[in-house]
Order: C-alpha cells, then sequence, then structure tokens
C-alpha cells in the first residue's frame, strides 16, 4: 500500500529518527568522551599550564654570578619571577623555553637579553622596566639574546620531530595492525606459514621505509627555513629519533593488541597521541605545568624524546648526557611491545 | 593407518563465564570432505578457530595430519588453507599481487599465480584492484589465496554468503575441483544445498557441543526431517524455546 505521509505522521518520523541518532550518540561511550570529556580536558590542561591564578607571568633566568646585582634592580615581583642557577644550566633552559629571556649584570647594572619580536619577549620587556622604574632612575638596557640563545625554531623543530615520529609510529603501525585485524587479514595471514613475528615485522618494516625520509624532510624545512641550529653530533640526533621510533612503536603494538572495533581504534590512537601531544612540550615548555605535574609529564615517551632531541641539536649535549632519556624511550618501547605481544589477538 | 587430517580431541573452550565449546570430539579422514552445521552461537567458529590453530583451547588437544597445533605449529601451518567469508583483500592491491604475495608465503612464484587466476576464472581481472572485484569475484579470489600453497586440508568459513547463485556454482565448481584432486575440505555454511553437494558428512553443533554427525541421508532418518532445513529450523527453534 502507497501510504503518502500526513504532515503530521511526517513529523513523528522525522522526530523518531531524530531520537534515533540521539540514541546511537549517547549510546557510545567513545563518542561521549571525545564530544564532552575531552574538550574538558584539553581546557584543563592548558588552562593548567596558562592559566592559574596568582601564577607568575614570565620568568626571566639569571647566572648565580650576576645574581645580586640583577635581584637589586630588578626585584622579584607577582608578575616576574627570577630563577638563579649556573650559567650554561641557564643557557639550557633558556633554550628549553623555560624562560621568556635571561637578565645579566653590566657595569654594575641589570641587562635583559631578550627576544623582543615575539610576544613573550615584550610582555617580559614591559613586566621588567615597571620593576626597574621603582628601583633606579636609569632605564633598563634589553639587548638581543645572547648569540647561544636559541629561537623558538629552535625549541619547536626538535619537539616537532618527536611529534611526526609519534604519529608516524602509533598511526602507522597501531592504527595499520587494527586495520589488519578488522578486515580480517591478519586472521589470513597468520593462518600461512608465515611466523607471526615476520607479520608484524613487515608492518613495521613498511613504516620505517618512510619514517626516515617524512622526518628529513621536515627537519630539512626547519633548518632552510627557519634557521634551525644542529649543535650537537648528527649521528646521536639520529640515534635518539630512532630510539624515539623503538618506544612508539611498542606503544602502537600495545595500543593495537586488543581493538575489535573500528570506532575503538580510532578512540584508542587518539587517546594514545592527543595528550601527549598536549602535555609533552612541543610547542610549549611543559614546565608551565603544575610542579606536582612534572614527574609524569617528564616519564612520557614524548617528553622524553622532544628533550633528548632538543638536548642534542640546541644544546649540544652528548651520550651521556641523553643516556637516561634513551634507556627510558627504549623501556617504554620494549616494554609496550612486550606486554602488547603477549596479548595481541590474531582474529 | 593414516591419521586424520583434521582431528579435535575432548576440546574445551571458555570465554569467561561462557563455555562456546564444551568436551567436543571431531575426526575428519584426509579427503573427507565435512560441512559444520548449527545456528548462531553454536560454536562453530570458536571450532574453526581452533583447528586453524587462532585460539588455543582451554583444554584438550588439536591435531593436523597428527601433529599438534601446541607443539608442531610451523609444521601444520603449510598444511592448511583458509578462507574467511567476509575478510577484506587488501583493497589497493591488483588481483595479481595479491595473488603473488599469498604464493611468496609458500614459497611459491609467478607460476602459481598464473595457476590459481586461470582455476578461479579470474585471468582477465588479473590488473584490477581487490577493492573493484564483485562479492562473486572477491571470494573466488580469496579462495585462490586459500589454495596458494596448495594445501591438503582447506578449511572454509561460509565460503559462498553473500555472492549471487552463479557466483556461488562456480565456488562450487572449483571446490569440487579440489575435492576430486583429493583435498580435505571442512566448511560451515548456512546453505544447506550447499552441504548436500560438497559433503561426505554433516557434522550438527549446538551450545558447543556437537548433537549428531553423519551422511545426510543418516541425519534426516535419525532426525525424523525431511531435509537438513527442516532439521536445522528444529535445532533453532529448540533453542529460541529454551
Amino acid at each position: 500500500m502507497n501510504r503518502t505521509l500526513t504532515p503530521l505522521l511526517r513529523t513523528r518520523a522525522v522526530l523518531l529518527l531524530t531520537r534515533a541518532h540521539l540514541l546511537e550518540f549517547f549510546r557510545e561511550p567513545g563518542i561521549l568522551f571525545w564530544a564532552f570529556g575531552f574538550p574538558l580536558l584539553l581546557s584543563w590542561a592548558l588552562g593548567l599550564a596558562f592559566l592559574t591564578p596568582h601564577r607568575v607571568r614570565v620568568t626571566l633566568l639569571v647566572s648565580r654570578t650576576d645574581s645580586a646585582v640583577v635581584r637589586a634592580g630588578l626585584p622579584d615581583t607577582g608578575s616576574i619571577a627570577l630563577r638563579t642557577m649556573d650559567p650554561s644550566d641557564a643557557v639550557r633552559a633558556l633554550r628549553r623555553g623555560e624562560a621568556a629571556g635571561m637578565a645579566t649584570e653590566e657595569s654594575g647594572s641589570p641587562v635583559l637579553h631578550l627576544d623582543t619580536t615575539t610576544q613573550e619577549g615584550n610582555l617580559a620587556r614591559l613586566l621588567a622596566d615597571r620593576a626597574h622604574a621603582g628601583r633606579s632612575e636609569k632605564d633598563l638596557r634589553v639587548e638581543a639574546p645572547r648569540a647561544l640563545a636559541g629561537s623558538y625554531a629552535d625549541f619547536l623543530f626538535p619537539g616537532m620531530l618527536a611529534l611526526g615520529i609519534m604519529n608516524g609510529c602509533v598511526w602507522g603501525i597501531g592504527f595499520a595492525l587494527m586495520d589488519l585485524r578488522l578486515r580480517k587479514l591478519l586472521r589470513l595471514f597468520a593462518a600461512t606459514p608465515l611466523s607471526r613475528v615476520d607479520i608484524l615485522l613487515s608492518v613495521v618494516l613498511a613504516r620505517g621505509a618512510t619514517l626516515p625520509l617524512e622526518n628529513a624532510l621536515l627537519w630539512g624545512f626547519g633548518v632552510v627555513v627557519f634557521g634551525v641550529a644542529m649543535h650537537g653530533s648528527t649521528l646521536l640526533f639520529v640515534s635518539v629519533a630512532a630510539s624515539a621510533a623503538v618506544a612508539f612503536a611498542g606503544l602502537g603494538v600495545l595500543g593495537a593488541s586488543r581493538v575489535e572495533q573500528s570506532q575503538a581504534a580510532y578512540g584508542i590512537i587518539n587517546a594514545l597521541t592527543i595528550p601527549m601531544t598536549i602535555v609533552s612540550g612541543i610547542f610549549f615548555s611543559w614546565t608551565r605545568f603544575p610542579v606536582w605535574l612534572h614527574p609524569v609529564v617528564g616519564a612520557l615517551p614524548l617528553t622524553l624524546a622532544a628533550d633528548a632531541l632538543r638536548s642534542v641539536s640546541s644544546e649540544g649535549a652528548g651520550w651521556v648526557q641523553v643516556l637516561p632519556k634513551v634507556a627510558g624511550l627504549w623501556a617504554w618501547g620494549l616494554g609496550c611491545a612486550g606486554i602488547g605481544l603477549k596479548i595481541f589477538r590474531w582474529r | 593407518m593414516n591419521a586424520p587430517a583434521l582431528e579435535a580431541r575432548s576440546v574445551v573452550k571458555r570465554y569467561g563465564a561462557l563455555t562456546a565449546v564444551a568436551g567436543v570430539d571431531l575426526s575428519i579422514a584426509s579427503g573427507e570432505s565435512v560441512a559444520l552445521l548449527g545456528p548462531n552461537g553454536a560454536g562453530k567458529t570458536t571450532l574453526v578457530e581452533m583447528l586453524e590453530g587462532l585460539v588455543a583451547p582451554d583444554e584438550g588437544r588439536i591435531l593436523v595430519d597428527g601433529l599438534d597445533w601446541a607443539t608442531q605449529s610451523s609444521d601444520i601451518r603449510g598444511r592448511l588453507g583458509t578462507c574467511l567469508q567476509d575478510a577484506k583483500l587488501p583493497e589497493r592491491l591488483r588481483v595479481q599481487e595479491t595473488l603473488e604475495l599469498f604464493c611468496s608465503f609458500h614459497g611459491r612464484g609467478r607460476d602459481r599465480a598464473e595457476e590459481l587466476l586461470s582455476l578461479v576464472d579470474l585471468a582477465s581481472h588479473r590488473r584490477h584492484l581487490c577493492g573493484k572485484l564483485s562479492g562473486g569475484q572477491r571470494q573466488r579470489l580469496a579462495l585462490a589465496c586459500a589454495i596458494a600453497g596448495e594445501p591438503g586440508i582447506l578449511i572454509l568459513d561460509e565460503p559462498t554468503t553473500g555472492v549471487d547463485p552463479a557466483a556461488r556454482r562456480q565456488i562450487w565448481e572449483i571446490l569440487s575441483h579440489l575435492r576430486s584432486r583429493g583435498a580435505t575440505l571442512l566448511l560451515t555454511t548456512h546453505f544447506m544445498d550447499e552441504a548436500v553437494i560438497l559433503c561426505d558428512r554433516v557434522v550438527l553443533m549446538e551450545s558447543g557441543r556437537i548433537l549428531d554427525q553423519g551422511t545426510v541421508s543418516e541425519l534426516l532418518e535419525r532426525g525424523g526431517a525431511s531435509s537438513l532445513d527442516d532439521l536445522f529450523l528444529r535445532l533453532a527453534g529448540r533453542r529460541i524455546q529454551e
């Protein structure tokens, strides 16, 4: 029977269909998390880094030898903080983006070394001027960052490289394995004489074939366009990058080990990568987060990778300095891969 | 006496509180063709996964040509071919590339891929992407991949579900050809005519146990049913009532 819908029946049908969509939406826990939970978590995490009330606005580093003079002319206020440290540590901290600039002593007066082309540098200058005005009639001298101090590009690109390796491995290995399982190809391959290690190896090799090229392109872009510096050994830098790949490959295998549904696959990959992208100090220093979070953030594989790459490229660190972080990356990789393979679902 | 091609000895598999397979004994002789029938949730898939070596039994043993999956898995793999109903072969690989890939798993080369292309009548589609094939063509390709290594034993999970009648007949012809060459077949199916045409023996499963087994005529006689469809519906109906 061909029955024409009256406006009332049509409205009812549309409402029922709308209700069906809403039911499907609210009955999917993954969607609920990404729609409601994740934006709140993201806002909370960024708020911790940038919006905590009564937080010092900018940090300036002072080398221990200059400390007395600088503090006399530039008092520690609610809006500007002075962190005293050894000269070499101060330069390293500056390169890691832990402060807006440095304050030194010259001829008995404080001198600021700031990059005034950046928003943070300008803010630091204004706040420092205001703090200094109450102490001295002379203007505060401001100079360009010292030659050794890194630019934002020097900070950003090692982090971007670590991020690229993470995304490349977690998506390229983790998601690829999940996809093979969802398409039942893992089960088909596992039923052939090919060993299971060989099947996993083929996925890793496929990713390993393109990952170096992708990252070399990114780094080359940074060097050519933004003049990103390499102060350390290129071989060590590549070794650290390879260690990062091991860590994230392990994470990818663990993430892929049990997933049986496509929605869950996307959810797991996002849950692994997005929080680290925010907190691991890729775009800004993770020391901006409250101190109680530092042990957790500092132990994350993306933090270890970004910090180790930055240490080599910006600070010229050697094997001894980066060894703990490289060991951490291998521990992540082997630990995750071990657990992942133990519980891996082949069907 | 030759060992059975496939053998399950007192096999049990549990998933939490659910016992998917509850003490199954099954023996399939070399060259025999057996259909595994039963309603959804009867334990067919779990039993097949154990026979394929994908899942280890909690109790009992699974033997292939007398070799134990628990201790001789590497010797077993080349003897089995597996064809899954809805496996999605690599969509962006061409038909020939896919066959060459599966042949490589068995140490076979292009010659074998060419043989398979002819056998499953896909030679004219060799340059087509797998993702562009019709359901019947895809299933024939999956079958070709399963027999790439010329396995003596073929396990087929609903090999003709989702294909049109013409394609189903083509697949039956290929399977009959393999039978005539001495292959052992174990297939799960919901098509009773498929079981009648292709199989020497039918095994009925329900609630993780083997309810009955024998030739089609033996089962019909014992079950007092006029057809396998009738027998299956009684089985499924009893389940619903329970």
